[in-house]
């Protein structure tokens, strides 16, 4: 297989997983970008399991960017906290119940998970990866990443109940707990 | 717990959906090779093991600058993104170490290292800003070097923060070069500016299609004028114009126009922005080109975005060192080639080829003065490692055109025995225009539309009067057309043209052409073309330069 040939058969999964981890596209093409580079740059034709370990090269590009972004990115989610509070008081209930559930609101729930939980989740669903291929890319036990993906789930569906509460208090009670 | 995750897994997993980058290009990048750069947070500090060491090379030190015992090196692949051949001399212990700081106010330039060949400086340094450090960026009065007898060389230079070990890095690269083998000089930069956003609100309104003004008077800002046009395909045109009540101002900061949605997020230009072109009064001119939908979302807004000067610490801050030549002039060559370019105009030959380990650079010469290269990507093939390069103007000599090329990870040593093709991309032709008039009818504020054959391409001309003032647009359906550079009505044998009112560039695609013809009063007017461009974005021309060995 060429180098051209490992791109094309893994662009698309490696953008993914950054994509779902930085939640920005400019940033995911960059650590894209440099996960390539990596691999070419190691004898990756006499890897294994390949996929796995580039995803795993890019998931530790991606984590090492949100542990350099995190104050800047505490930041943002402070300046997003409150906007949401403003926002949330204009939106009316019809225009919440439809959202519910919908791609922007998975999107916005998996922003909110912290990164060790939104690491575990991508890989599962991005890269379709098994808990043992997970527990190695990520090097802790597969029953950490059981508990970490059950835990994640939870949040979300828990955060994604508490907006549904929210809903039938009426437009004047919004607030953030 | 079920139906979650089967939403996140269809979510997560729906390849279909995902916008993705363009691959294509991306992997151009990856086989450049180069680490790119995360904004600015991911500076990797290399230790300074395993980096082969420099020369120190004929250093003077000036009084007040210390020499630097770094324990750490600084890592430069950021900011030498698009200079990959001075990243690569560096890699390979080429540079001339230099390692001086000098502090003044709490505030320390270190210069670190010097690439001087045949053709250009660049200097790598940094500065710590220490406590005095506000807003986001820095600027300087002036940044450059001063020769033996006080005369100010001047160059650019770009610099990023580096939040891992608090400094501002940089380069000044300069065309200025050492004659003979070493030459003295001072780095010098004077007062330090740090900037900030400014943001001011302003009531536009983009379906107004009248000139909207709005006085600023603040932070230097006088006053911004808008105006909307309509373009093709629902988007819309913002031509701003902003007056300065501090002239200073407008020479270093960015000014915008930003259009921001209900929530607060900005509302992208669908086409690359053009800012700071300047006016006839010294103003300062941009476009912007939106979708209209977009513009006309609810709760939209817009503010006109700024830099400015939060802080500032006054002073001089000077490095004494003597630039030497010696380090890039292992493996510098030059080579005659004398090959003449037929499918180019104007007498064009590429005679001279330069290799040096930062750069190749070839020379044309054209038998006429001020010939076009009419290509608008070029880049070396050494031996199946493509180089990408571009096109430079020589000062003072209107028969030549250099194509430099940066030398990417290539070893310098290697290049002669190599065989090496020349490509050139994406053909742009200019054409003078014919003396065939175009008759506008009617004039009033009413856009008119009419499409006529010029040159055997569709042009679809639309006129009306705003503000007093004549637009005239040409657009055309076929691709090939690359647009009308101006247009001009005639006076008698005098040429009026008309002020052109897009900035346009070649190859950006788009053949779309304004036109502004002031206090315009007239019902009817016949007009010309000046010049028209064609395009051929899959032209590729190949020369064989070196066959190598």
């Amino acid at each position: 297989m060429s180098e051209r040939e490992l791109f094309d058969i893994y662009n698309k999964d490696v953008y993914r997983t950054c994509y779902h981890m930085l939640q920005n596209a400019q940033d995911a093409e960059d650590v894209c970008h440099d996960v390539f580079i990596t691999v070419f740059r190691q004898d990756w034709r006499s890897v294994e399991h390949i996929r796995a370990w580039i995803l795993r090269i890019a998931m530790n590009h991606s984590l090492n960017i949100l542990r350099k972004n995190r104050t800047k990115r505490e930041k943002q989610e402070q300046i997003q906290i409150q906007h949401d509070q403003a926002t949330m008081v204009i939106k009316s209930v019809n225009t919440i119940v439809m959202e519910k559930a919908s791609a922007d609101e998975l999107q916005e729930q998996l922003s909110l998970l912290p990164d060790k939980l939104l690491a575990v989740v991508t890989l599962r669903y991005v890269g379709d990866l098994s808990m043992a291929e997970i527990a190695e890319t990520l090097n802790i036990p597969t029953g950490t990443v059981k508990s970490r993906l059950h835990k994640a789930l939870k949040v979300m569906r828990k955060n994604m109940e508490r907006n549904e509460l929210y809903l039938v208090k009426g437009e004047k009670r919004f607030g953030i707990n | 717990m079920e139906s979650i995750e089967k939403k996140l897994k269809e979510h997560m997993d729906d390849s279909g959906k995902t916008s993705y980058p363009d691959f294509d290009r991306l992997w151009d990048s990856i086989q450049q090779g180069e680490m790119r750069s995360m904004g600015n947070d991911s500076r990797r500090v290399r230790p300074m093991r395993g980096r082969k060491a420099a020369v120190i090379v004929g250093l003077s030190v000036a009084l007040l600058a210390t020499p630097v015992y770094a324990a750490i090196a600084y890592d430069w692949t950021g900011i030498l993104s698009n200079k990959t051949g001075v990243q690569s001399a560096m890699d390979k212990g080429l540079g001339q170490t230099i390692e001086q700081s000098v502090t003044r106010n709490g505030v320390t330039l270190t210069l670190h290292t010097a690439f001087t060949d045949e053709n250009r400086t660049l200097l790598l340094y940094s500065l710590d800003p220490g406590q005095s450090r506000e807003g986001k960026s820095i600027s300087y009065k002036s940044i450059g070097l001063r020769d033996s007898e006080g005369k100010t060389i001047e160059g650019h230079y770009t610099q990023q923060w580096n939040p891992d070990l608090g400094v501002f890095q940089g380069y000044f690269e300069s065309d200025w070069v050492v004659t003979g083998s070493t030459a003295d000089v001072e780095f010098m930069i004077e007062d330090i500016r740090y900037i900030d956003d400014g943001v001011q609100q302003i009531a536009f309104d983009p379906n107004n299609p009248k000139t909207q003004e709005f006085p600023i008077q603040k932070d230097g800002i006088g006053s911004v004028t808008v105006q909307s046009f309509d373009q093709s395909e629902g988007k819309v045109l913002l031509k701003s114009s902003i007056t300065f009540t501090d002239h200073e101002l407008q020479k270093w900061s960015w000014i915008r126009i930003q259009a921001l949605n209900g929530n607060n997020e900005i509302i992208k230009e669908v086409k690359s922005p053009v800012f700071g072109t300047p006016g006839e009064t010294g103003e300062y001119n941009s476009q912007q080109i939106y979708e209209l939908i977009q513009l006309n979302g609810e709760g939209n807004h817009y503010v006109l975005a700024y830099d400015r000067e939060v802080a500032h610490v006054n002073g001089k801050w000077g490095i004494n060192v003597t630039l030497s030549k010696k380090q890039l002039e292992s493996g510098t060559f030059k080579e005659n080639l004398n090959i003449p370019l037929k499918q180019l105009p104007g007498g064009t030959e590429i005679s001279e080829m330069i290799v040096t380990p930062t750069q190749i650079r070839l020379i044309l010469t054209h038998q006429e003065k001020f010939t076009r290269v009419p290509y608008q990507n070029y880049q070396l093939d050494v031996d199946g490692t493509l180089l990408d390069g571009g096109e430079w103007y020589v000062e003072g000599n209107t028969n030549k055109t250099e194509l430099r090329f940066e030398m990417g990870m290539l070893d310098v040593n290697s290049i002669a025995n190599k065989p090496i093709d020349l490509i050139a991309k994406h053909r742009v032709d200019e054409n003078l225009g014919n003396k065939i008039p175009i008759r506008l009818m009617n004039i009033s504020n009413d856009r008119q539309s009419m499409t006529t054959d010029y040159e055997g391409y569709p042009v679809t001309w639309t006129y009306y009067k705003k503000d007093n003032n004549l637009y005239v647009e040409s657009v055309s359906s076929e691709s090939e057309f690359g647009g009308v550079n101006q247009t001009y009505y005639l006076d008698g044998t005098k040429r009026n043209f008309g002020t052109p009112a897009i900035v346009a560039f070649h190859g950006d695609g788009n053949n779309k052409r304004m036109d502004l013809f002031k206090d315009f009063d007239r019902d009817e007017l016949e007009i010309y073309v000046w010049m028209y461009s064609t395009e051929k974005p899959e032209d590729e021309l190949r020369v064989e330069l070196t066959k190598g060995k």
